[in-house]
């Protein structure tokens, strides 16, 4: 034995002590460590929710969460976040200073009926037959007399508190202006007020990734919020689908500072509010290309005959109401919008198998949008869908490509 | 007379007064409990004297109680040193305890479900106090009971301790040792984390190559529950893990401890004639009593183990936690436990089942039978020479065959991916997400040259396309920063590094490093960073092989495309033509190529400081 046993009695209670004061130390630490581990793992599950964002969400909902016109609803929302719409809480206060101001008025009015109520009792004085009568009307008249005087002596502070009410709703309502300006609607509630939601946001948002908007595809022509949730028969286990809640819950700081008109509103209204589907633009079946002119095997666009010519404003507007702009715009996932012109003219028409075909650069655009497997850029992936020949007329296409012909930078 | 109608410890009392009687009664409870000693026979051993009873009370308990009856009641004095047992059996054993006390507590908060495993470590760690220490140790205890359990055979082999009589303890030892693998094997997997789905496929998967077929796809649906690993999987390995191997450790643990009684721990090979089994023949004064000195010694160890085991875990040592399993998604550089990294190297080496299960199983049963096979009655070193070089070039194989079992060996990743995995793993860490947030500087950094800015030109033909989508992957030019001093800029020194060290394989490689904000918080708490890897290279000409074309100089041979030039006026703004369009010309430049990774980085989840 290399230790007496003495020593080893005192090693081992040693020992013992160190390890009752670690575990001690530990213990004491344990409420500071399981709270930052759960700030962590916050913090982990909204950068999961991130790469599930980027990946899933933002072809609809942009990659910055910003929406697509005509697709999907902004999720950097403030209407999503804001406890309160605050132009209906201007408009309330607009009606209560009105209310106050009508007030004023109809005290200045009842003033003005004093007079008249004095004639009448002079009419009624002249009248009496006896003294009693007289006397019973002569204290009303007194009355009437002592009120007045009184009352007139107010009438400039009324007058004044009237004058002072219009300029404040005057004041109130250039602040509305600018909050409608800004694209607070005065007639919608923030959406879990519009829709009464019982829940919490996190509850909502939850809920809307698992299970989907079954009708959403009669708002958004066609475009349905699937189901994502792997209870409802989506893709995503449920952890996946609180990391993408939690992503989304954090864009909160960012949402509420920025106006409704920064984003793309188009939260679909309730039907119990008399909303119907979402108006979309309004176009003749008849006029849709490929009904028109039908679909070209050989994705020949000569058939179109000239493209010139179009709106480019329009166009500007039907490139994000066609929802372009969400792979385009940033160059994300397609080409980047801005050179589009500049590249079909320089480098595409050039191409041989564009240059095979013989096409202008307008020719290009067209053929890219409404066929456009035909040719995919180099560092494309082919993502782009062939159906806007069955979505649009040739005087929309015009537009379009004149919007495009506007980006003719390098 | 009684005091009492019945006799009772008045009776003693009212003989002897309060104070003897108790203290009697104090005696005679402390014999009972210790089956065979009293205070006085305690307070002599503890002292370190000799007996003053006799026959020696110290050697009752040894057999008339159940757990001392399965320890020796003396040992020889060679077996009480550091040699030859280096306490490999005993800290074995201390490690089995150690699991069964961790286990039961983390068996609380556990279900075995796949819905429900994740969420129940999470919990552990951020609501259950001392959950991340139990599981700190439960799965440092699992390390350390498999290293032990093989170095206690390894010694076992060396001192030739299998030798007869011992045959069946060795054979007991190896059946141990396969159920320590399995323990740890099915504890693998509960935690239903990347790392343990992964891990346990590919073990399982070995189970499926048992030929002929039938027999392995039966294995394998009877191990699985399924053809794939999910909740009929997860339930099984929790079975096993929880009831069925530990019940069965435990009864060969009391076989291998009571032939250890049974024929004595063998001596040291010098201490006995040759062909000679005297561990049962200690003479008197070489004699070491169990009580009182292997005892004191062995409560020593287990306080000196406890407290290693606890520093370990306050310190030095977290159980990982990735990701939720997800059979979709393959982590690049999945392994088995490092165990069983010797098989996945033989398994790189040839055929599932050849060298999988043949050769394993042939080799595992050779094992158990050894002492059977090795009859030469010498347990000296030096007439074992051959027995001796056999177990160093065992574990030299094994060794060599774990290092095999790695991804640096056999694996093919390209070296773009091999960068942007060193970088920032898809598990685990990593130097990137280890830079403080507040050093992440929103800005794109190239490692072509980190302390200058400068622009770098990203034609758009990059192919093949980007999997996930970067920003820029469609612009023109990049304007690379200067890294600040600090944590980015040795960052950006450790990708440069990476890149440099692979240019054999990638041209011209030039490294971005794009850090934008994705999300800002107004309290600075759970802001969101973006951070986009992307490895741009030029395309080298391949022969028939892939392998890269080199010229006479030894530079790549580049493989060339069309590229536009714009035409330039004398003050370098572009040329336009009649209808006011640039003006381009064709030339051939060397085709550009790229790859990378997305990952974004929370300020909450701060990598650096989480102990991992």
């Amino acid at each position: 034995m290399p230790l007496p046993i003495q020593n080893r009695i005192i090693l081992g209670i040693t020992f013992f002590v160190g390890i009752m004061l670690l575990v001690g130390w530990i213990a004491i630490n344990e409420g500071g460590r399981m709270s930052v581990f759960t700030d962590q793992y916050n913090g982990r599950s909204i950068e999961n929710g991130a790469v599930i964002f980027q990946n899933n969400c933002s072809t609809c909902h942009n990659i910055d969460g910003k929406g697509q016109t005509g697709r999907a609803p902004a999720l950097l929302n403030p209407m999503l976040f804001a406890d309160s719409n605050p132009a209906i809480d201007q408009t309330a206060k607009i009606a209560d200073l009105q209310k106050q101001l009508d007030a004023a008025n109809g005290q200045v009015a009842d003033i003005a009926g004093e007079q008249g109520k004095l004639t009448a009792l002079q009419t009624q004085l002249a009248a009496a037959t006896n003294q009693s009568q007289k006397d019973s009307v002569n204290a009303q008249i007194a009355n009437l007399q002592s009120q007045m005087t009184r009352d007139q002596a107010n009438v400039p502070t009324v007058q004044k508190s009237a004058t002072d009410l219009q300029a404040q709703i005057d004041a109130a309502n250039v602040d509305l202006k600018k909050l409608t300006d800004a694209g607070w609607d005065p007639n919608r509630q923030p959406r879990l007020k519009e829709i009464s939601w019982g829940g919490t946001l996190q509850s909502y948002i939850a809920d809307a990734v698992a299970a989907g908007r079954p009708l959403s595809g009669s708002y958004w022509g066609g475009n349905i919020m699937p189901t994502w949730g792997q209870t409802f028969g989506g893709p995503l286990r449920p952890d996946e689908v609180d990391d993408v809640t939690n992503y989304v819950l954090n864009f909160r700081d960012t949402a509420l500072k920025l106006t409704p008109k920064d984003v793309a509103q188009q939260f679909a209204l309730p039907q119990s509010q008399g909303a119907g589907p979402n108006p979309s633009p309004n176009v003749d079946p008849k006029e849709i290309i490929f009904t028109k002119f039908g679909k070209q095997a050989d994705n020949s666009v000569a058939n179109l005959g000239d493209l010139s010519g179009g709106d480019a404003a329009n166009g500007e507007k039907l490139y994000t109401s066609l929802a372009c702009a969400g792979c385009h715009l940033a160059g994300a996932v397609g080409p980047i919008t801005k050179g589009t012109f500049y590249r079909a003219v320089t480098v595409r028409i050039k191409e041989p198998s564009i240059a095979a075909q013989k096409l202008t650069a307008e020719q290009y655009l067209a053929q890219s949008i409404l066929y456009p497997q035909a040719y995919i850029a180099p560092g494309g992936v082919g993502l782009m869908p062939a159906t806007f020949g069955s979505q649009l007329t040739l005087p929309q296409l015009k537009d379009l490509i004149a919007y495009l012909k506007t980006q003719n930078v390098p | 007379m009684s005091v009492l109608p019945v006799p009772s410890i008045l009776d003693d009392i009212k003989e002897k007064g309060l104070r003897k009687a108790t203290l009697e009664l104090v005696d005679e409870s402390v014999e009972r409990f210790t089956a065979g000693l009293n205070i006085q026979d305690l307070r002599e051993a503890l002292r370190g004297d000799a007996p003053s009873r006799r026959p020696n009370p110290r050697l009752t308990p040894h057999a008339d109680a159940f757990w001392m009856h399965m320890r020796p009641s003396y040992y020889h004095q060679a077996m009480t040193g550091l040699y030859p047992t280096f306490r490999l059996g005993w800290l074995s054993t201390y490690f089995f305890f150690i699991e069964i006390i961790t286990g039961l507590f983390l068996m609380v908060f556990y279900t075995p479900s796949p819905e429900a495993a994740y969420t129940n470590m999470l919990n552990i760690l951020s609501n259950v106090p001392l959950g991340q220490f139990m599981r700190d140790l439960h799965r440092l205890g699992a390390e350390g009971m498999v290293l032990f359990v093989s170095l206690h055979m390894i010694r076992t082999y060396v001192t030739g301790s299998y030798k007869k009589p011992r045959q069946f303890t060795w054979f007991t030892g190896m059946i141990l040792l396969f159920f320590t693998l399995f323990l740890s094997f099915t504890g693998y997997l509960l935690p239903w984390d990347q790392l343990a789905f992964w891990a346990v496929t590919i073990g399982t998967s070995m189970a499926e190559a048992v030929p002929p077929q039938v027999v392995g796809t039966n294995i394998n649906l009877i191990m699985r529950g399924a053809p794939d690993i999910g909740a009929g999987g997860l339930l099984r390995f929790y079975l096993a893990h929880v009831f069925m191997l530990p019940l069965l450790t435990t009864v060969f643990l009391g076989v291998h401890y009571y032939k250890v009684v049974l024929h004595g721990a063998s001596l040291p090979p010098r201490e006995e004639e040759i062909g000679q089994d005297t561990a049962k023949r200690i003479p008197m004064d070489r004699r070491v009593y169990f009580t009182p000195d292997i005892i004191t010694s062995e409560i020593m160890w287990f306080g000196c183990a406890t407290f290693l085991m606890v520093v370990l875990c306050v310190w030095f040592f977290h159980a990982p936690l990735e990701h939720h399993a997800n059979p979709g998604v393959t982590p690049l550089h999945t392994t088995a436990p490092w165990y069983f990294l010797w098989l996945q190297g033989l398994l790189k080496l040839g055929d599932k089942t050849l060298m999988g299960v043949i050769l394993p199983g042939i080799l595992l049963s050779l094992y158990f039978v050894f002492p059977y096979l090795d009859t030469t009655p010498s347990r000296r070193y030096a007439h074992r020479k051959f027995a001796l070089s056999l177990s160093l070039i065992f574990i030299t194989t094994m060794l060599v065959l774990s290092y095999m079992g790695t991804p640096k060996y056999g694996v093919n990743t390209a070296g773009d991916q091999e960068i942007a995995q060193s970088l920032a793993p898809v598990e685990g860490v990593g130097p990137l997400r280890a830079v403080p947030f507040d050093a992440m500087a929103v800005g794109t950094y190239c490692t072509d040259n980190i302390d200058k800015e400068h622009k770098l030109a990203i034609r758009e033909q990059a192919t093949p396309a980007a999997t996930a989508p970067y920003p820029n992957t469609f612009a023109d030019d990049v304007t690379c920063l200067a890294a600040p001093a600090g944590e980015l800029h040795t960052l950006m020194e450790d990708y440069q590094k990476l890149v440099n060290g692979h240019n054999s394989a990638l041209p011209n490689a030039v490294g971005l490093l794009t850090i934008s904000d994705n999300q800002v918080k107004a309290d600075n708490k759970n802001d969101l960073k973006r951070i986009d890897v992307k490895i741009i290279w030029n395309v080298p000409e391949v022969d028939a092989a892939k392998k890269p074309l080199k010229n006479s100089d030894g530079s790549f041979q580049l493989h060339m495309v069309s590229l536009d030039v714009k035409e330039l006026n004398a003050d370098g703004s572009q040329k336009m033509d009649a209808n006011n369009l640039p003006i381009i010309d064709k030339a051939n430049a060397p085709q550009v190529t790229s790859s990378g990774k997305t990952l974004y980085v929370n300020r909450a989840s701060e990598y650096h400081d989480n102990g991992e």
